[in-house]
């Protein structure tokens, strides 16, 4: 009987004390999220708002302008790349100088060799030297494509003319003008036939 | 005839952009009048810090303003944004260190500022106590109990929408309540008894 007596007091003891550590709980839960802000935080929120929309508006023009500024140049590029296609160049290409152009040295004597290698090599003035590829260089355009794809110009149109409405007058006129070169042409290899046999010594033991 | 029905037209599309930008801007701002003091109660939740908490406030509704597209396609407005300050909250977090970190002393203290003026002193200070005993039981908790607890705390979210924001069912956040809150009652009880 005091032991069931015992046994009740002691649930009695423990429902009380649930009963407080439930309430403590619920005051302690109910304070840990039960926080006011403090007052004008809708305002300052829309307040940032507003200042970010204005940010993003500014990012948006400035990416478009940049956008814009690139397809710009993307279109100046295209068009500069399809006018170098299609229209020719005349190409700055390093002169070469044949070997008949070179100056020739005539071995006679030692001295004359100096001499003549002294001439051959003496150094030009740096004006000289400064301005020389670029006078060789206006002087003979070197075109990729030869003849040029260009249309005649006005001189040649007249010839082109001529030619067509006197034909036999520009064959003759043509002939005259050929004629010399053609007997300078027979004189130098006549003369070199002859050089290359006086040259030529057989050989004896 | 064509030109003057496409000038028409042109300002007919030129004024609805304008309106869906109003009407949108109108939205949003209608999220924060309405949204604002949950969001910020959401942040101190997990911050326990009031200016953290209103940093995250204003970065949540940034976020808003930055999906605000999707904002017509939302069903649940406040689960939604509630969804968005918890991961930011969560976010900034982890960021700071701070989950498991009980300030010693914060000016702001949340606990002082509810306490009504005409409770007797002694019972503020006993308020006082048991909120930061909770605070440091909560901050104890695993986080799969902590983070529906939390959440419970908050008068104005329902079971739902707390589903709604953590990504997980109804029933779930119920038993993760259930169990946090089983928990707490015996380490209270052991704190209780060890008095």
């Amino acid at each position: 009987m005091a032991d069931k007596e015992g046994d009740q007091e002691d649930a009695l003891g423990q429902g009380l004390e649930s009963g407080e550590i439930n309430r403590e709980l619920d005051a302690g839960l109910a304070l840990y999220a039960a926080v006011e802000p403090r007052p004008g935080l809708e305002e300052r929120v829309l307040a940032n708002l507003r200042m970010e929309r204005a940010k993003a508006l500014q990012r948006a023009w400035w990416r478009w302008s940049l956008a814009g500024a690139a397809a710009i140049a993307v279109v100046l590029v295209l068009s500069w790349r399809r006018d170098s296609l299609f229209h020719p160049t005349i190409s700055s290409h390093s002169l070469a100088v044949s070997d008949s152009l070179r100056p020739k040295t005539i071995a006679t004597s030692d001295d004359q060799q100096t001499q003549a290698r002294g001439q051959a090599f003496r150094p030009m003035p740096r004006v000289q030297q400064r301005m020389r590829p670029t006078v060789a260089k206006e002087l003979q355009p070197k075109l990729d494509q030869f003849p040029s794809p260009q249309p005649l110009s006005e001189q040649e149109q007249l010839l082109a003319r001529y030619v067509a409405q006197h034909h036999e007058e520009a064959v003759l006129i043509a002939r005259a003008s050929t004629a010399p070169l053609q007997e300078d042409r027979e004189e130098e290899t006549q003369e070199t036939e002859a050089g290359s046999n006086t040259d030529v010594q057989p050989i004896t033991d | 005839m064509s030109e003057g029905r496409q000038v028409v037209a042109g300002e007919a599309i030129l004024q609805g952009v304008a309106t869906a930008g109003r009407t949108q801007d109108a939205m949003i701002e209608a999220l924060v009048r309405e949204h604002s003091r949950l969001v910020y109660r959401i942040a101190y939740a997990v911050l326990r810090r009031h200016h953290d908490a209103e940093d995250s406030t204003q970065e949540t509704f940034v976020r808003v303003l930055r999906y605000g597209s999707k904002l017509r396609s939302v069903e649940d407005a406040k689960t939604w944004v509630a969804r968005i300050a918890w991961r930011v909250a969560v976010d900034r977090s982890r960021r700071q260190d701070r989950m498991r970190e009980i300030p010693l002393e914060d000016n702001g203290n949340p606990l002082m500022e509810v306490a009504a003026p005409l409770v007797p002193a002694d019972q503020v200070l006993q308020g006082t106590q048991v909120g930061r005993v909770v605070e440091k039981l909560i901050a104890a908790l695993p986080d799969k109990l902590r983070e529906p607890l939390i959440l419970a705390t908050i008068e104005e979210l329902t079971p739902r929408e707390i589903a709604g924001t953590l990504g997980i069912n109804e029933a779930a956040v119920r038993s993760r309540v259930f169990r946090a809150r089983q928990i707490l009652r015996e380490r209270m009880a052991e704190r209780i008894n060890s008095r």
